[in-house]
């Protein structure tokens, strides 16, 4: 399971939003590096607003954190998240809801803040998207070497090797056609249909759905081998091609 | 147009600056115009490497606050007239060096000589890429180990994302593979990597192969790139590396036959 940050909008003025995310940020350096953020849209004072995702994406991004998908939001609100090149994932359900409707704030005075943010697991369903909304895949021609991150909220295909050390995750399907030394991380934000595909398979771990399995010798059998990697259940298998 | 040339590795203590002396020396033999630039800003070893380093009067970093013009702080090789030494600074540290100043610089050195040879510090921070940044070309020093072939995987991405031909979205930086202290039969035992395993890893074409060769201290300790000691299997191996750079054939020494070893078994494992 991944832990992603949830930033809770309630309003989406831009000069309010960047000022007070500036502060929250300042006041706990570190903790926001390298996150994953899913922005929730069920909170909003005004429901109707259309918050600029692009805009939001690179505020986020100059704090450290990668903006990755939405929650909840109406049609509207998810085709632009869509745009910016960010998943939509579905409301919450009530059972979990923290603002319900009859609960959702008054209209914010001077005191009361734009955004929370809290902490939470993400298993989350994706929103079914209509085909013409379709992310394409990212296609990456050149070697990830040590070090290198790769991220995609769709599938991946790599045709390059993916070296020890370096990391690749996406929101879909990942296909390495070179050598996979290093990391990979598919379905990461919620997808247990999500599969990895190799064709020189030496990872150090796979994941799916946040469920992980570090490469034991047991497994040196698929080594080198074309494998494919899936979720039974709870259990990740690597099976050969 | 001059070909801007860096050494790096990412790690320390493989070989770089014995390379970058041996190949700008090279090179200057040769007949072309070259200079080397020292960017280990205070710890400057490049001028003992080369013998000058009582002839340090100006260096990189008095260039690059216009403290000095760029002749005053080059020195001029004493075995061959083509080959200039740019020293870096002892008492200063990396964070003299500016993108502006260092591009500066370059672009002064290309306007007289065809290669200039950037001898990069070990590391990933500043200093290094401050030295691979207008890099043209790479030469990745690499030694048969797993930690060196890692760091050179590294250096590798930063040369795709983080070099100025990466951010202008120009040709990639041409990337070259130097294996050093390449020891043939400790390889053939199978406690040292084999030059294919170090390539399967880094997949970039090989400039050469430089053994394990204690003329290599010797030239160092003495202050003469080891190139200058023809008998010397290192002294072979940079000649070799210079014909390549300069596109012309060069001999493939007997230890560049790949080879197999249990080190190698042990990586593919044992299905």
């Amino acid at each position: 399971m991944l832990a992603v940050m949830v930033l809770e909008l309630y309003d989406c003025d831009k000069v309010i939003l960047a000022r007070d995310l500036e502060r929250v940020v300042a006041e706990s350096p570190c903790v926001f590096d390298n996150t994953l953020v899913v922005a929730a849209l069920d909170c909003l004072h005004n429901p109707d607003c259309a918050p600029d995702f692009v805009w939001l994406c690179s505020l986020c991004s100059s704090m450290g954190m990668h903006l990755v998908a939405v929650r909840g939001g109406n049609a509207q609100q998810r085709h632009s998240a869509l745009q910016a090149g960010l998943s939509c994932l579905c409301s919450q359900s009530p059972a979990y809801s923290v603002c319900e409707p009859e609960h959702r704030p008054t209209p914010r005075t001077e005191q009361q803040k734009a955004f929370a943010f809290h902490m939470e697991s993400c298993r989350q369903e994706m929103v079914p998207v209509s085909r013409s909304d379709h992310v394409p895949p990212r296609v990456i021609s050149t070697p990830v070497r040590s070090g290198q991150q790769v991220f995609h909220t769709g599938d991946l295909i790599l045709a390059q090797a993916v070296s020890q050390g370096a990391e690749v995750l996406a929101s879909g399907n990942i296909y390495a056609y070179g050598p996979l030394r290093g990391r990979a991380l598919a379905g990461a934000c919620g997808n247990a249909s999500a599969r990895i595909f190799c064709t020189c398979f030496e990872a150090e771990m796979v994941s799916i759905d946040g469920h992980y399995k570090m490469i034991s010798p047991h497994e040196r059998h698929l080594w080198k081998k074309s494998v494919q990697v899936q979720l039974n259940g709870r259990e990740l298998s690597v099976q050969p091609l | 147009m001059a070909r801007i040339i860096v050494v790096t590795s990412g790690k320390g203590g493989v070989g770089k600056t014995t390379t970058s002396a041996s190949l700008a020396s090279g090179l200057a033999v040769q007949g072309h115009k070259c200079a080397v630039v020292d960017f280990d800003v205070g710890l400057r070893n490049l001028d003992l490497v080369m013998g000058c380093e009582r002839r340090v009067i100006y260096d990189l970093v008095n260039v690059i606050n216009g403290e000095a013009t760029l002749n005053q702080a080059l020195i001029v090789d004493r075995r061959t007239d083509k080959l200039s030494i740019l020293p870096a600074s002892q008492t200063r540290n990396k964070d003299a060096l500016t993108v502006e100043g260092v591009g500066r610089i370059l672009d002064g050195l290309a306007e007289t000589f065809e290669f200039v040879i950037c001898d990069s510090p070990a590391g990933i921070e500043h200093g290094a890429l401050m030295a691979l940044y207008y890099a043209d070309e790479a030469i990745v020093v690499t030694n048969p180990e797993v930690s060196s072939v890692r760091d050179s995987d590294r250096i590798l991405g930063l040369l795709h994302s983080r070099s100025r031909r990466a951010e202008q979205g120009l040709d990639p930086v041409r990337e070259h593979l130097l294996l050093a202290r390449y020891d043939a039969a400790r390889v053939t035992k199978g406690d040292m990597l084999g030059i294919d395993d170090v390539q399967s890893v880094l997949g970039i074409p090989l400039l050469g192969v430089v053994p394990e060769d204690k003329a290599v201290l010797e030239a160092s300790n003495e202050g003469v790139p080891v190139i200058h000691f023809p008998g010397s299997a290192a002294g072979k191996a940079y000649q070799n590396a210079v014909f390549r750079i300069l596109g012309k054939e060069a001999p493939e020494s007997s230890l560049e036959k790949p080879r197999t070893g249990w080190l190698k078994w042990l990586l593919e494992g044992s299905g």
